[in-house]
């Protein structure tokens, strides 16, 4: 009896010893394609981080882009028509004494 | 008979069987037992022995059978790079500084066939390789490096000459992918990963920290607004041909400084050798007479210990004045009667003078101690300079009233008009981000909140008054108040550092920026939007530059600083429901 349990403890042993080591491979499998996963988002990042800067933006948009982006002035939003019409007055004003300034 | 067998005392009578000895047998075993040279006790050595070998190594192999596999946690090592410095990242956990993973190029002369062609071949690729190290390093035949720190194309080319005797050797270093934009603050690191300046180097054991190793280290700076300040800097020194410029950006209240710029500055992935003057942090390191700027504290002061109020008006002005052998004066003819913010608002030395006087030499000397203008900075980088030797002489009060004869960074310029309008509360500049339970009341209060809104008014009304030296930075929606400082440069009287702190919005005061320029000269070619008028000027003061400079970057940043916009709420919002 004892015999019996002892071999079938040992069969059983190696066939879990077995099991585990092809699990613990494939672990290692799976390990390896994070940490390769891994460094590649660590370096994607830096490339990431480096090409969306302001300055690398900014550059790109003067290469490629054919609209030219201007930031818009808080005094530029107006609440009413009223408003634009009377606040354009005033820059027109302003003009003219540009103009007599120049003169 | 059978009694007679019983009481025989040779005869046991419970025995059931019996056997007969083979005696002639037993004497040969005995014999040979005798004559045998292994005896049982070695026998049972022996067992004994390879007893505890099957032990040791049934131990052994449980042992093995449950530890990890060595290999397999020494692959997984090796697969995982570990940086050996912490990520630097801002405020918006956008990264500023990492460690990679680099080459070095180095040579096993034994490994290498053909000498002649690897020359040729280094010769070829690499002219800046000298010929004669090369040669010499050759014949002793012992490893040497070829080329240190590689970059990815000079990799590639090694690479690519198919040598066997070339070997890469690893090595980790930092980069930083903003290039020049954190020269001044980030520092550098040496080749052995250790910090040599900047943040780097201030906190060198925090970043080498095994523990963190994988959580960032954060600041406090913002790299838009850093971006959007740099660029109109660099605008600057192109318009007014300055030597340098310089600015800050800080959170009135926390002292959390989101920009930090001195020009001009470098790219810190590459390692060169600056030694000039110019590239100092002219923020920190930087000692100047800031000018006027000063005479916020000596107006404050006097109102703070009730000597005067905003409309008290300070008779008999004189134009000029005698002190010791000085001549003291103003640039412009100004009334011999001015209200106390028209001082200020008009920037009159002579009439802050006259109130410095009124606070005396006692009082005045422990507002500067506690507004800390004279004391090295306690800030987060070692490059901080310390200000001159200050002695309190004959003169000296009055010159200090309106910002001459006495030095202090930039930065520490900023912490105090940052301490004077947030309610009164010292601030320091930090370059950490500041706990959610910062409460600035914490702080020590050197001068009253009245005051301090006092003051914010005549701030305001410097950058609003017609007679206000700073109507440049009159930005739509941010309510920008501040003050001008056009001071000479000591032994140097031709040459110019203004200045000017703005505080935006006046109404309750969230950001202290303050824009400074070396030696700028008149731009004839601006046209400046003068109060609604366009108009071309030949001046060279501060309200004509650092302020014009700062409008700038005030109209660029605040959007991104989303401020609690009271002044557009008003104009707009308010005017419609009306």
């Amino acid at each position: 009896m004892s015999l019996t349990i002892f071999s079938l403890l040992m069969v059983l042993t190696s066939i879990i010893k077995t099991e585990t080591r092809k699990i613990e491979k494939s672990i290692l499998f799976f390990e390896k394609n994070i940490a390769l996963m891994q460094n590649n988002l660590y370096e994607a990042q830096l490339d990431y981080y480096y090409l969306s800067s302001p300055e690398s933006i900014y550059k790109k948009i003067q290469t490629y882009s054919d609209q030219e982006y201007e930031s818009i002035k808080l005094s530029a939003v107006y609440s009413s028509i009223d408003h634009f019409l009377k606040e354009q007055k005033k820059i027109s004003k302003s003009f003219l004494n540009e103009k007599k300034i120049q003169k | 008979m059978k009694k007679k067998f019983r009481n025989n005392k040779f005869i046991n009578s419970d025995q059931k069987s019996f056997f007969f000895e083979d005696y002639v047998e037993t004497n040969q075993k005995q014999k040979k037992k005798l004559k045998s040279s292994i005896s049982e006790d070695r026998i049972y050595i022996l067992f004994f022995f390879f007893l505890s070998l099957i032990t040791i190594f049934t131990i052994k192999v449980f042992f093995i059978s449950i530890q990890e596999p060595e290999n397999i946690s020494n692959k997984k090592r090796n697969l995982n790079f570990l940086p050996v410095r912490r990520d630097i990242v801002d405020r918006n956990d956008i990264l500023i500084s990492r460690n990679i993973k680099a080459y070095h190029a180095g040579v096993y002369p034994n490994l290498i066939k053909d000498k002649k062609k690897f020359l040729l071949n280094i010769k070829y690729n690499f002219p800046g390789i000298s010929q004669t190290y090369l040669k010499s390093n050759l014949e002793k035949n012992k490893f040497f490096y070829l080329k240190k720190r590689l970059t990815d194309v000079q990799k590639t080319k090694f690479w690519q000459m198919g040598e066997k005797g070339i070997s890469f050797e690893s090595y980790q270093t930092r980069i930083y992918p903003h290039a020049d934009l954190y020269s001044h603050i980030l520092g550098q690191i040496d080749d052995n990963n250790y910090g040599v300046s900047g943040v780097e180097k201030y906190f060198d054991n925090e970043l080498t920290n095994i523990k963190k190793i994988k959580e960032p280290l954060k600041l406090t700076l913002d790299t838009n607004i850093q971006y959007l300040i740099k660029k109109e800097l660099l605008k600057s020194i192109d318009d007014f041909r300055a030597l340098g410029a310089a600015a800050l950006l800080m959170d009135s209240n926390t002292g959390e400084v989101l920009s930090l710029i001195s020009l001009p500055d470098y790219n810190i992935n590459l390692r060169n050798d600056i030694s000039s003057h110019n590239y100092t942090n002219k923020i920190t390191k930087g000692i100047f007479e800031l000018g006027s700027v000063f005479k916020t504290f000596t107006i404050a002061l006097a109102l703070d210990e009730n000597i005067i109020n905003p409309k008290t008006i300070i008779n008999n002005i004189p134009n000029k004045i005698k002190c010791s052998k000085y001549s003291i004066s103003d640039i412009k003819v100004f009334p011999t009667s001015m209200s106390a913010e028209d001082i200020l608002i008009r920037s009159s030395n002579i009439g802050t003078l006259t109130i410095a006087k009124k606070i005396g030499k006692e009082k005045y000397k422990k507002f500067i101690n506690k507004l800390k203008l004279l004391q090295t900075p306690k800030f987060e980088l070692d490059e901080v300079g310390t200000p001159l030797d200050f002695k309190w002489n004959k003169c000296k009060l009055e010159t200090i009233s309106y910002g001459h004869g006495i030095t202090t960074t930039p930065l520490q310029a900023a912490a105090a008009y940052a301490t004077i309008t947030n309610g009164g509360y010292t601030t320091r500049p930090t370059l950490r981000k500041v706990s959610s339970n910062f409460n600035i009341k914490d702080n020590e209060q050197i001068i009253s909140a009245k005051t301090s809104q006092e003051i914010n008014s005549i701030l305001r009304k410097v950058v609003t008054d017609k007679r206000g030296t700073a109507s440049l930075a009159n930005i739509f929606g941010y309510e920008v108040g501040g003050k001008t400082g056009t001071a000479q440069k000591y032994n140097r009287p031709k040459e110019n550092i203004n200045t000017f702190i703005s505080i935006f919005p006046t109404h309750k005061p969230k950001y202290v920026l303050l824009v400074m320029l070396d030696d700028p000269k008149p731009a004839k070619h601006l046209v400046y939007n003068y109060r609604g008028q366009y108009i071309k000027v030949n001046r060279n003061e501060a309200g004509w530059n650092s302020v014009y400079v700062a409008g700038k970057i005030i109209e660029k940043i605040g959007p991104i600083l989303a401020i609690n916009n009271e002044e557009v709420y008003r104009a707009h919002v308010v005017k419609k429901l009306n």
